[in-house]
């Protein structure tokens, strides 16, 4: 006999074997998946998205104004008013404004004064926010919520 | 071996699929959600408005407000809180009553800084935290107000919003419970101090005798009606107020929170006068004073009394007699440093300066009161202190025991008493007694008939207990 | 055409090619591949290839070793995740707890496996220790690995410690604080001698564990780094020396006659050597002395694979299975935040060190390092001083004596805690009776060290009696494991608010 045998008995796998490493795969398994659950979290710890700018009168015409504590601008038109994104849509950054529009420091991408793109790797122009009035009169811009470009408050 | 692996791998299966049940399918907040949608979409007007409702993803929802440290999770039940289409709706679902939302909306001050309760939990029981370890459980509605008082002045808000707030504030100073407790710098200091009593937890009050739920907002309003109910052999006096008066009372009380932390953007700006100058900004007569400060011993002070709750004689100051026999400087030491073997607490730091000579103008009631009394003219022989010793212990030890605390009278040997009390003063009161209190005259006619010399020996046993105090 | 052909058949040997580059070995059916299945594999290399019989019967280890291993794994895996959430500092850990609570998808489970796991380690590791103790097999050539398991122990101990400070609740707030003055106490013998201003051990102890004069930020930041990882990281190595010691040791002790014991191997053991081997082999044949293996023949050992793998899976799901029914009923305790205003009262340390709270509270000094040392200090010792040979493996020693004298010294020990216990709650103790003693004469005349003394003498008169160190050893160690359990249970349900004695909790005052 020889260690090489694979001589009786071993190596049989009866079905209590089975059945024990089956469940112990199991039982891992699906404590993994409860594991892998933990990271993603299912609430975020931000404050609110939606932010008051103040009363419809503060918002200066046909220039834009940097929301503070928030990458934002404001502003109004002859449609009305509105909101955009200050953060780039190429990787994040935080554009800034130019006597053309807006800037981004990044990588270079340019959009005019509407948010449209004009230049660079940016894959669209930059996001409009929706602009509510709170039943207090002053002006909200919800972050999370973005509303097709063009999209004007009436006042 | 293998059949302990294949039971002991079973049996964590089990439990790691029963929680994962438990943790995402019996949760109870998974069901308002999914009823609010159902409910929403019945009152939808339009079909695209009931298809958006039915489509609400069902997920945990939260107020952030860093510089409050509020994180809030009670609109994860509470759908319908800005919601107008939810009106007459059951609870949870209900929009917020009234409009105070729209001066304090959610995103900016959070559901717990008024309501309080546990922000953090996603459960009715342990968002009401009254059986849960945490600090300040769920108000009811009707002590609501008292949150108001946080960065309010409760006075100011009688008209706006919150009356019972304003009239707790205001059954405070007319029951006189300056007179023991310091609040806004005015106050005594025979009882606790309670510029944060808001603050305070259940483990911080005496709860034993509290019958039902022990919650610090029950204790203060069973406390107000019966003192020594809750807290055995506590010196508050059972004032006896109505139902009503003992709810301002506990949402005044439940207000009272200088020690908490607030953004200056949270706190109204008449708070911050409300914590330096009290909530009656300073302004007080010395009749008000006298009412918020002293009456709840000494009643109108005309009369000695005996106070059957204290157990003790309180002492007749506004008593012309005993006026006469005193001074600006004594009275004044008195009122700043307590009478010590008596009920009457120092009000050094609960008492301003200027308050204080008004207070005084008024005791003296138009009289001229002199900053000091001239000493006795006539130059008295010495007595002997050990003469006067035997005399004091057959007279005068059975209520100034001077060894004893709680005795009914002064202690002679305190330092507030031998330092401010002239010798003239104390001889015309031996003489002359106390109208109103239960020190009657010893000499003259009608009293014990004490001799010039007998008077001196005393004054000088008097005087020997300064040295033998420690 | 050939490279091209060639190139095609190694594509779709992908997935052979590759498995058989991480695994060499066949499958493990013969006892060639089975012995592969373990040294060729890095995670499984500490084990030996065969294992002896009498190592793999649950009445001699019932597994206790394994279920401390298996904790310490389940501790590890469930607090690396909490640290995903957890946040230590003092405005924000006692929120992330609560929304590790509410919130965190598992977060509530995995911190209840966490925080129960890590109690059962801590009497999985002192059952272990019990077990290794009374089968002897801290004897030579194993005396080290005894004094590794002590460390063990230690490191158990300051792993569950500090992580109790961590959820900033009341609970471990003013645990911590207690046990940072018991770090203080040294100043009782300082004080006594006047030089503390010279000398001052205890302050510089509690100075060390918190980073300032009182639980605050500086000690939470200091806690957390020695739980998540200086002490885990000591904790690793020792574990490593530990069970590299044991194959050093030549595997788990076990009689000499083991092997005639057990009686012929299993049908199914495939002999390996036809004769004991008289020297080892490789590498070892260049080092002086003799391998732990020679003389003994492998005829009664079985291959790990499977056989110890599967025993290893089983504790380790026993373990699993065992933290998470408890963790699934009952949630870990979490208080109110902490707040250094209202202490919380009775404040109590871990259960585990309430037997030393108990002694504590007649002299901080006496409970909370004198004792600590006197029975670290004996337990390093004992493979030391007693050295008999005999009885290793067997419970109790193969005689009927052992069994005998633990039993005697498990009744005076336990008559022993509860007289003294007894007489100090009715009587009191020396200041009850003399106010004005100074400090220092309770601090070496308290219950503590009249039990110390008393089981130390009874130990002795064991020696002498029976004339052996073995039944000695016996005496002191189960004397001792008498006295932690009920000063243990005295603390953990006799004391209630100001320490005082209740015979149930449900009689606390209401406060």
């Amino acid at each position: 006999m020889s260690v090489d045998d694979p001589g009786k008995g071993v190596g049989r796998r009866d079905l209590l074997s089975l059945a024990a490493w089956g469940a112990f795969c199991a039982s891992l398994a699906t404590a993994l998946v409860g594991a892998f659950r933990l990271p993603n979290p299912s609430v975020f710890p931000e404050p609110s998205l939606k932010v008051k700018v103040g009363p419809p009168g503060s918002i200066p015409e046909l220039e834009y104004r940097k929301v503070a504590g928030r990458n934002l601008f404001v502003s109004r038109g002859e449609e009305g008013v509105f909101a955009i994104s200050a953060v780039c849509t190429h990787l994040g950054c935080v554009v800034a404004p130019v006597p053309s529009g807006f800037h981004c420091p990044c990588h270079g991408s340019r959009f005019d004064a509407l948010g449209r793109i004009t230049g660079g790797p940016a894959p669209r122009g930059l996001d409009w926010l929706k602009v509510a009035k709170a039943p207090d009169g002053e002006l909200v811009v919800d972050e999370g919520e973005t509303v097709p470009p063009g999209t004007y408050l009436k006042i | 071996m293998k059949k302990l692996l294949l039971a002991s791998s079973l049996v964590t299966l089990l439990f790691l699929v029963a929680s994962g049940l438990s943790e995402n399918v019996f949760v109870s907040w998974k069901g308002y959600q999914k009823e609010y949608s159902l409910l929403l979409a019945g009152r939808a007007k339009d079909p695209e408005r009931k298809r958006e409702a039915r489509n609400v993803p069902i997920e945990l929802h939260q107020v952030v407000v860093p510089d409050l440290a509020v994180f809030d999770r009670c609109v994860t039940c509470h759908r319908g809180m800005d919601n107008p289409l939810m009106a007459g709706a059951p609870n949870p679902f209900r929009p917020h009553p009234g409009d105070i939302l729209n001066v304090h909306p959610t995103e900016r001050f959070g559901c717990t800084i008024c309501h309080r309760g546990q922000g953090a939990a996603v459960n009715f029981r342990e968002a009401k935290a009254v059986d849960a370890y945490w600090d300040y459980p769920l108000l009811p509605r009707e002590l609501l107000e008292s949150s108001c008082g946080i960065c309010h002045d409760p006075k100011a808000m009688a008209k706006t919003g919150a009356p019972v707030l304003a009239e707790g504030a205001r059954l405070f100073e007319e029951k006189g419970c300056h007179g023991c407790h310091r609040l806004g710098g005015l106050g005594g200091s025979l009882g606790a101090a309670l510029d944060s009593a808001g603050l305070r937890t259940r483990h911080q009050l005496t709860m034993a005798n509290l019958p039902g739920e022990k919650t610090t907002f029950r204790w203060l309003d069973l406390h107000f009606k019966d003192p020594q109910g809750i807290v055995a052999g506590s010196l508050m006096k059972p004032d006896y107020p109505t139902d009503e008066e003992a709810r301002a009372l506990t949402v005044f009380m439940l207000s009272l929170q200088a020690d908490r932390e607030l953004p200056d953007r949270a706190v109204a700006r008449d708070r911050h006068r409300l914590l330096s100058v009290g909530h009656d900004q300073g302004e007080r007569d010395g009749r008000t004073l006298y009412d918020r400060l002293c009456r709840v011993c000494h009643g109108e002070g005309t009369l000695g009394i005996f106070d059957k709750h204290l157990g003790k004689f309180v002492p007749a100051i506004r008593n012309p007699a005993f006026l006469a026999s005193v001074d600006r400087r004594f009275l004044r030491a008195n009122i700043l440093a307590g009478r010590p073997g008596t009920l009457m607490a120092g009000f050094e730091g609960g008492l301003t300066g200027p308050d204080l000579e008004r207070l005084l103008d008024f005791l003296a009631g138009g009289a001229a009161l002199p900053e000091r009394r001239a000493q006795a003219a006539a130059k008295r022989p010495a007595g002997d202190a050990r003469r006067g010793a035997a005399m004091f212990a057959r007279q005068c030890a059975g209520c100034h025991d001077p060894g004893e605390k709680g005795q009914v009278a002064p202690t002679l040997s305190s330092r507030a008493f031998q330092e401010n009390a002239g010798d003239a003063m104390i001889l015309a009161t031996i003489a002359g007694g106390r109208p109103g209190t239960a020190m009657v005259a010893f000499s003259g006619p009608g009293g014990a008939g004490l001799s010039d010399a007998e008077l001196s020996d005393l004054l000088a046993h008097i005087r020997s207990l300064a040295t033998r105090r420690k | 055409m050939g490279s091209w052909s060639e190139y095609i058949a190694n594509v779709r040997a992908l997935p052979r090619t590759v498995w058989e580059s991480l695994v060499r070995h066949g499958a493990p059916v013969t006892d060639r591949s089975r012995a592969e299945a373990v040294f060729q594999n890095l995670f499984l290399h500490i084990h030996p290839t065969r294992v002896h019989r009498w190592s793999l019967r649950w009445s001699y280890t019932m597994g206790l070793g394994l279920i401390c291993a298996a904790s310490f794994v389940v501790l590890t895996v469930t607090g690396v995740l909490l640290m995903f959430y957890y946040k230590p500092s003092m405005a924000l850990a006692y929120q992330s707890i609560k929304d590790i609570h509410y919130v965190v998808p598992t977060g509530r489970f995995i911190r209840n496996i966490h925080r129960w796991g890590a109690h059962l380690m801590v009497i999985a590791v002192i059952l272990h220790m019990a077990r290794v103790f009374f089968t002897a097999s801290y004897k030579k050539p194993r005396e080290m690995n005894w004094v590794f398991g002590i460390v063990l122990l230690i490191l158990t101990l300051a792993l569950s410690f500090s992580g109790y400070l961590l959820p900033w609740d009341q609970l471990a707030y003013w645990a911590v604080t207690i046990g940072a003055n018991i770090a203080q106490s040294p100043r009782e013998i300082t004080d006594a001698a006047g030089i503390t201003r010279y000398i001052d051990i205890g302050g510089f102890q509690k100075t060390l564990l918190l980073g300032s004069r009182s639980v605050g930020e500086d000690a939470l930041i200091r806690f957390y780094v020695l739980h998540v990882v200086f002490l885990p990281l000591v904790m690793g190595v020792f574990m490593g020396l530990h069970f590299w010691r044991i194959r050093k040791d030549g595997g788990l002790s076990r009689p000499a006659d083991a092997d005639r014991r057990l009686g012929p191997a299993a049908e199914d053991v495939t002999p390996v050597f036809t004769q004991a081997p008289r020297k080892s082999y490789g590498l070892m044949a260049v080092v002086r002395g003799t391998s732990s293996n020679v003389g003994r023949g492998p005829e009664n050992t079985l291959p790990s694979w499977p056989h110890l793998m599967t025993a290893e899976a089983a504790v380790f799901m026993f373990t699993l299975a065992v933290t998470v029914a408890i963790s699934f009923f009952l949630d870990a305790p979490l208080k109110e935040m902490a707040n250094p205003l209202v202490p919380e009262n009775p404040a109590k340390a871990p259960w585990y060190f309430l037997g030393l709270q108990e002694i504590v509270s007649f002299s901080a000094f006496a409970g909370g390092v004198l004792l600590p040392v006197v029975t670290l200090l004996g337990l390093v010792l004992i493979p030391y001083l007693d050295r008999e040979p005999e009885g290793v493996g067997d419970w109790f020693g193969a005689a009927s004596r052992g069994r005998k004298v633990a039993l005697r010294s498990a009744v005076f020990g336990l008559a022993a805690v509860i007289a003294v216990e007894a007489f100090a709650i009715r009587f009191g103790w020396l200041r009850s009776w003399y106010p004005g003693i100074p400090q220092i004469v309770i601090t070496f005349f308290n219950p503590g060290t009249v039990l110390t003394f008393l089981y130390i003498a009874y130990s002795l008169w064991v020696i002498r009696g029976e004339n052996s160190t073995r039944l000695g050893a016996i005496a002191i160690f189960t004397c001792f494991l008498a006295g932690f359990i009920v000063l243990t249970l005295v603390g953990t349900w006799f004391r209630g608010p100001n320490w005082e004695f209740f015979w149930s909790p449900s009689r606390w005052p209401v406060h």
